[in-house]
């Protein structure tokens, strides 16, 4: 979020860390992460640091969660069903599931980091 | 590139362009039912309809549409607003026609006192959800339940 408020922007983890008040050695692990899927790139030399790689609108929350989910594949499964439906019972429970994953990833991936960052458009 | 449209209240004129528009993510024609749904409009001076529609017109044809309704007390909630109906022409979509309606439906709920609209969506249609979700609009106190017969 905060390298999409401003795509032009350059910003070190160091300066993430001390405005979030957190470790810099975790919030420099997770903007690797968020390089190696190409969402942000990293600027070289005393000024250097990390800048957004795509307009905020083409990144969706669902893109970074599934950075962190061991799923990389399309189908919503953030919490872990299919595997355990052999009855109705156990394949109630699993609808049940399947419709609240269902509901998170279609959330999730309307959901874009310039929504996120931008004022309401209507009020 | 910026496209000169304007907004004015929809009419029952308006139908066929709003079938053809809607046909266009519907994949079905329903003229019978826009004909009958937008009679409302027929007498479009009446302050006091519940229902409001908007047009956006640009090089001389309706390109988008919007169908909005006040309803109180439905399912328990205060006076609140329903948008049930937005369109755009698809060759003029990304111009801020969906916005400008809804802008100009939410600021005519605003000034009779209404203080949500709200609008019902496919959960899988994402176009459509982010352009809501970008617009402000969140989840809200409602969850809509169904029962396959």
């Amino acid at each position: 979020m905060e390298l999409s408020r401003d795509p032009q922007k350059v910003i070190s983890a160091g300066q993430i860390a001390g405005k979030y008040k957190i470790s810099e050695h975790h919030v420099a692990k997770v903007l690797q992460q968020l390089k190696r899927i190409g969402l942000i790139r990293s600027i070289r030399g005393i000024n250097g640091g990390f800048q957004i790689a795509k307009a905020p609108k083409e990144i969706t929350v669902l893109d970074v969660v599934e950075m962190f989910e061991s799923s990389s594949s399309n189908a919503p499964n953030l919490l872990e069903t299919g595997e355990n439906c052999f009855d109705t019972e156990s394949c109630e429970i699993e609808n049940l599931f399947s419709e609240i994953n269902e509901l998170v990833y279609f959330t999730l991936k309307s959901v874009s980091f310039a929504t996120l960052v931008s004022p309401k458009k209507i009020s | 590139m910026k496209l000169q449209f304007t907004i004015r209240g929809i009419t029952a004129d308006d139908s066929q362009r709003i079938v053809e528009i809607d046909a266009f993510y519907s994949d079905e024609a329903k003229p019978e039912y826009w004909e009958e749904r937008l009679n409302i409009f027929k007498d479009a001076s009446d302050p006091k309809s519940p229902t409001r529609g908007f047009a956006v017109v640009a090089d001389r044809k309706v390109v988008g549409y919007i169908i909005a309704e006040s309803r109180a007390w439905e399912f328990g909630s205060p006076p609140c607003g329903w948008i049930f109906a937005v369109g755009v022409d698809p060759q003029y979509r990304r111009y801020g026609v969906a916005l400008t309606l809804c802008r100009e439906v939410c600021r005519e709920f605003k000034a009779s006192g209404i203080r949500h609209v709200r609008t019902m969506v496919r959960r899988d249609n994402v176009d459509i959800l982010s352009f809501f979700r970008a617009s402000g609009f969140r989840a809200g106190p409602f969850i809509e339940l169904e029962l396959e017969l």
